[in-house]
């Protein structure tokens, strides 16, 4: 404990002076100490404190010699800095920040325009990537997977994206992905659908073609997955509840788990089609 | 160094009992201040602040200077951190100068405590 403050008094005295005698007077310390006669060196520092910084000016100023090399194997260290950096020094290494910091916000800026593949554990992001290619490894690790995120504007939705004015509204980013982000926003993408401000969703809104006949509304809304999710009651329209209830009935269509949709799981089951269609086309 | 060695007189006690110490042979800073204790019996303890405060105004005088040690010229005791001191030719004459104007201060102080003898009734 009386080396450590006596270690502090050797710290505040002039870099300097510290440098050169520090380590002498802490081992003329450790020799006191071990004959127990350590309180007058506490005096003595504190009077070499004051001595240094009010009469020894001068020497303050003068740089720190240089030892000579030693002539035996043992290496050596010049400490050449004082306690702080030259002004010049400050300006460079400001300017020389500056500039570093100035090129990778460039380069973050100028990096979208390029295809950049990205390999890492999968689910890093939901809603940039179109294909996922999973390798296998060894069992005990994670399966790599590559993704390639397009470039932007070079993705063009699919047929049946473009054909179902709600899917357009979910896929927000035009990914032809609704991804996790964009189930929890769904609500309010459905209500830019609501062109009549009734908050709640016909089947004509929803991309049924006018005129039709008499109950194609209660069919379109039942033949299409996204449709026949949202529209929980099935009476043929989304109601204001349904549209707030739409990221839980959305994700009931999530059928890998993966937290988004694909177009996979969007499009209508061809069985299931013909099973919806038999009843009412035995009724026509 | 100034030219006349004279010139730095009188040297401080703390100066001068340095050295002293160094006229026989090289030392490190906690030899110094054995040394000037042994030199004055016990009468003046030289600290290491005041030590190495005189050491860096002797050094930079140019009457002291600092001796760098082989590794094989130390003992196995030696202490790393220790560094040793060499009394320079200025400091030689400067610490001659001193001894002498001091002879001439006790010759005189001889005499004059001679002449002022009480003399008895």
């Amino acid at each position: 404990m009386f080396r450590f403050f006596y270690n502090v008094l050797l710290r505040l005295h002039p870099a300097r002076f510290r440098q050169r005698f520090g380590q002498e007077m802490l081992w003329i310390f450790d020799q006191a100490a071990a004959q127990g006669r350590t309180t007058p060196l506490f005096a003595d520092a504190l009077l070499s404190l004051w001595r240094q910084w009010t009469l020894r000016p001068q020497y303050r100023q003068q740089p720190v010699p240089v030892n000579p090399a030693p002539t035996d194997s043992l290496p050596s260290f010049y400490i050449g800095a004082g306690d702080t950096p030259r002004t010049s020094a400050l300006i460079h290494g400001g300017v020389l920040s500056l500039i570093a910091f100035s090129a990778v916000c460039y380069t973050l800026s100028h990096s979208n325009s390029h295809v950049f593949p990205l390999v890492g554990s999968h689910n890093h992001s939901f809603s940039h990537f179109l294909e996922t290619h999973s390798v296998s490894a060894a069992p005990t690790e994670l399966s790599a997977q590559v993704k390639m995120k397009p470039e932007p504007g070079t993705y063009r939705p699919s047929l049946y994206f473009r054909m179902m004015p709600v899917l357009m509204a979910l896929d927000i980013d035009q990914d032809g992905i609704i991804s996790a982000s964009e189930i929890a926003n769904s609500a309010v993408a459905l209500l830019a659908l609501d062109k009549n401000h009734d908050n709640k969703l016909s089947a004509e809104e929803c991309g049924l073609g006018t005129p039709h006949p008499a109950g194609a509304a209660l069919v379109f809304m039942r033949l299409h997955p996204v449709l026949a999710a949202l529209d929980a009651n099935h009476d043929g329209e989304i109601s204001a509840s349904e549209i707030l209830n739409a990221p839980a009935a959305l994700l009931s269509l999530d059928k890998n788990r993966d937290g988004q949709l694909s177009e996979a799981e969007l499009l209508p089951d061809p069985a299931a089609l013909s099973r919806s269609l038999e009843p009412r086309s035995r009724d026509h | 160094m100034k030219d006349d060695p004279a010139g730095y007189l009188p040297l401080s006690p703390a100066a001068l009992h340095i050295l002293l110490a160094l006229a026989g042979e090289d030392l490190h800073g906690y030899g110094i201040m054995q040394e000037v204790l042994r030199q004055s019996e016990g009468c003046y303890k030289l600290g290491p602040g005041t030590l190495y405060d005189n050491i860096q105004r002797l050094t930079a005088q140019g009457l002291v200077q600092e001796v760098v040690r082989r590794a094989v010229d130390r003992s196995g005791d030696d202490d790393p951190r220790r560094r040793y001191y060499r009394l320079t030719p200025d400091g030689r004459a400067v610490l001659s100068a001193e001894i002498a104007r001091l002879e001439t201060v006790v010759r005189d102080g001889k005499l004059r405590m001679q002449a002022f003898k009480p003399r008895r009734a």
